[in-house]
């Protein structure tokens, strides 16, 4: 199947998407590949109810929180509750066997969906600055149009207004922010300037006004579960979109297995259909491999035969926390609230200017008591007892330390015909310094804003159950500038691959900017 | 005596062995969820439970104690700290179903406002039951299996 003017996407998770839009707009066809399916769990979607009236009404059906085959009634720890609540059973597993990944203290989280991880996005929104993007040869003036061009299709809400503008970026166009709980509300007018650390607003890929025919945020608490509204951004919806457009086609449940130069110049993309086993041979002039860093690397080590060769994989050590705001004890549990983060603090983990931490904090409303209750040290029974009194007070963090500070690695290895990729993760001996450096300063500052650290609340996340790496083939190294395979000339990678750190930030946006950036470098090639 | 086809005695073997199966795992979700809510469950949430375990595929009935299955409430003593236990993590897919039922989502959410007095009750009830539970939860916590 050979077409030299179509461009093919792999992948149609976030990054995808954003570089397949410049693409079909520019009237350049693109096939898009896609090892998902649109085969989300679709919980009640369109007809649930608000969460206080799914806890509160006498009688509520049960599927719409454990859904018609009980997906969520299962243990995903140590990954987010939203992979049991809004994703499908097996979402994980499947993409680990897909892509024979071998993992040793790393949790990979991955999953053949139509949209990708970011059917399990908590939305969180935050531009690269010059030092976040460090060695890679761009600056963040080449990303500023590409920011904003995401930021108008997919819907970002948020302020300018606070502390917190600067660290998520000023110059990329905001919905209005969502209102804030009474408790993340009441923490904030507490916020001053002049502290260690910056707090204000979670800046989110959440809608606050109706875009197309997607909906407003109706505060009904349910996010976890999957938005009913659209409200949450999910690459599925701009592959519905696209799928509009002349000169887009998708082909779903198709696994990429290998991708190899064709004599002429071009490049062949060889894989199967998850479902029948069919194998299909695509060929184009040009690709861009947008599968997710651990697919996407697995691809273009096998395609080089680097086998057995180690190199970094990059992730942001993660602490999870509760703080407990005493001011609310007693108080009722909001009715209307936005499930996601409400606020975002950045605080420095050492003296130089990229030794800053950036974390988001929750309402522990939004998500199920029992996931809370699990991680207490405490008898069931009284956990719920604790849980009922406290949840009111309760603000659930999550801290991301830059990437310097993680030492995992990947390689690739030969496993009889095939190949597995291997993952080993770790920690730098650094870490447990930064660490202890936030953590006192994160103390000090948010019990000035009445919120109070739990003794024994503090915990180290897993690497890569955070679900922020990337770095594997780093841009200026061996991506150029421009993201095209060094020597593979026509081979794009757009996915977090191609990021040369990992700052203490959410990286889908950056990651979806630079997409948007490569699917405009294509186009232009093809003009 | 007529024949039984081989195929056919592993059927009712089978499905014999299914029944006796799900009738464990009923009666452990019945003291469960009665250590739980300190009450009967409705058996909607018993047959949640039991439907829950078979499509885990995690269907061997956990060896409770004789004294727990007489007074649920004594589960307590056999939880953990910490960790994931065959107990603890039946407890948590128990919790996952009282989350999702009116009757067990009042135990878990407060959206009337209880007042400062009748929390700081609540804090100090689980503080000395805990306190009290620890000794023996650390001692029988991996009992339980």
């Amino acid at each position: 199947m050979s077409d030299d003017r179509r461009v093919i996407v792999v992948g149609s998770g976030p990054s995808g998407a954003s570089a397949a839009w410049p693409l079909v707009e520019a009237g350049v066809p693109v096939l898009m590949l896609d090892a998902g399916t649109p085969d989300r769990s679709g919980r009640g979607l369109g007809r649930r109810p608000p969460l206080h009236v799914l806890r509160t009404a006498p009688e509520v059906d049960w599927h719409l929180l454990l859904g018609e085959d009980l997906e969520a009634l299962r243990m995903v720890w140590p990954m987010s509750p939203k992979l049991r609540t809004a994703a499908r059973r097996g979402m994980v597993e499947d993409y680990r066997d897909g892509i024979g990944l071998v993992l040793r203290d790393f949790v990979a989280v991955g999953g053949f969906t139509l949209g990708g991880l970011s059917n399990i996005w908590g939305g969180v929104v935050s531009c690269f600055d010059d030092v976040d993007l460090g060695p890679a040869p761009i600056g963040a003036a080449d990303l500023r149009p590409s920011y904003r061009a995401v930021a108008e299709r997919i819907g970002i809400s948020g302020s300018k207004d606070d502390a917190m503008a600067p660290f998520h970026g000023t110059d990329v166009p905001l919905q209005p922010p969502l209102p804030l709980a009474e408790g993340a509300a009441a923490a904030l007018a507490r916020a001053q300037e002049g502290r260690a650390t910056r707090v204000g607003r979670s800046r989110n890929a959440v809608l606050s006004k109706n875009l197309g025919t997607r909906a407003a945020c109706a505060l009904d608490g349910t996010c976890m579960w999957g938005c009913p509204h659209e409200s949450i951004y999910d690459a599925a919806f701009d592959v519905r979109a696209l799928s509009a457009r002349r000169g887009f086609s998708y082909r779903g449940g198709f696994l990429v297995e290998a991708v190899e130069p064709r004599s002429d110049g071009g490049w062949l993309i060889k894989g199967r259909d998850r479902r029948d086993g069919t194998e299909t041979v695509f060929e184009a002039r040009y690709v861009v491999l947008a599968a997710g860093v651990l697919a996407t690397t697995r691809l273009v080590l096998r395609m080089k035969g680097l086998y057995g060769q180690s190199r970094p994989l990059l992730s942001s050590p993660t602490l999870g926390m509760a703080l407990c705001q005493f001011s609310r004890l007693g108080k009722p549990l909001p009715r209307e609230t936005y499930g996601m983060a409400q606020l975002s603090f950045s605080t420095p983990c050492g003296d130089q200017p990229w030794q800053a931490t950036g974390g988001v904090l929750f309402g522990a409303d939004g998500i199920s008591a029992p996931d809370i209750i699990a991680r207490m040290p405490l008898s069931r029974r009284s956990g719920m007892r604790l849980i009922r009194a406290l949840l009111s007070t309760l603000h659930l963090g999550l801290l991301y330390f830059p990437g310097e500070y993680s030492a995992n690695r990947i390689r690739l290895e030969r496993d009889g015909g095939g190949a597995r990729l291997v993952v080993e993760g770790g920690r730098s001996p650094a870490f447990a310094r930064a660490r202890r450096a936030a953590l006192r300063t994160l103390t000090r500052d948010f019990r000035r804003l009445g919120l109070w650290l739990l003794p024994g609340s503090v915990d180290t996340l897993p690497s890569g159950s955070e679900v922020h790496y990337g770095g594997t083939l780093p841009m200026g190294r061996t991506t150029t500038a421009e993201c095209e395979l060094e020597g593979h000339p026509g081979l794009f990678i757009a996915d977090g691959s191609v990021l040369c750190r990992l700052p203490g930030k959410h990286q889908t946006f950056t990651v979806m900017a630079n997409a948007d950036r490569v699917g405009r470098i294509v186009a232009r090639r093809l003009a | 005596m007529a024949k039984i086809p081989l195929w056919r005695s592993d059927e009712v073997l089978f499905a014999a062995e299914g029944r006796v199966t799900r009738l464990a795992l009923l009666k452990e979700g019945n003291i469960l969820f009665r250590y739980l809510m300190a009450g009967a469950p409705r058996p909607i949430m018993l047959r949640l439970y039991a439907r829950a375990m078979e499509r885990e595929g995690d269907v061997r009935p956990l060896r409770l104690p004789a004294a727990a299955i007489r007074w649920p409430a004594l589960l307590a003593v056999f939880e953990p700290v910490l960790g994931t236990t065959p107990l603890a993590r039946r407890l948590y897919l128990a919790t996952l179903i009282l989350d999702a039922r009116p009757e067990g989502a009042r135990r878990l959410y407060d959206f009337e406002g209880s007042g400062l007095g009748a929390v700081l009750l609540a804090i100090v009830r689980v503080g000395v039951t805990e306190a009290l539970l620890m000794p023996s939860r650390l001692l029988l916590g991996r009992v339980v299996r």
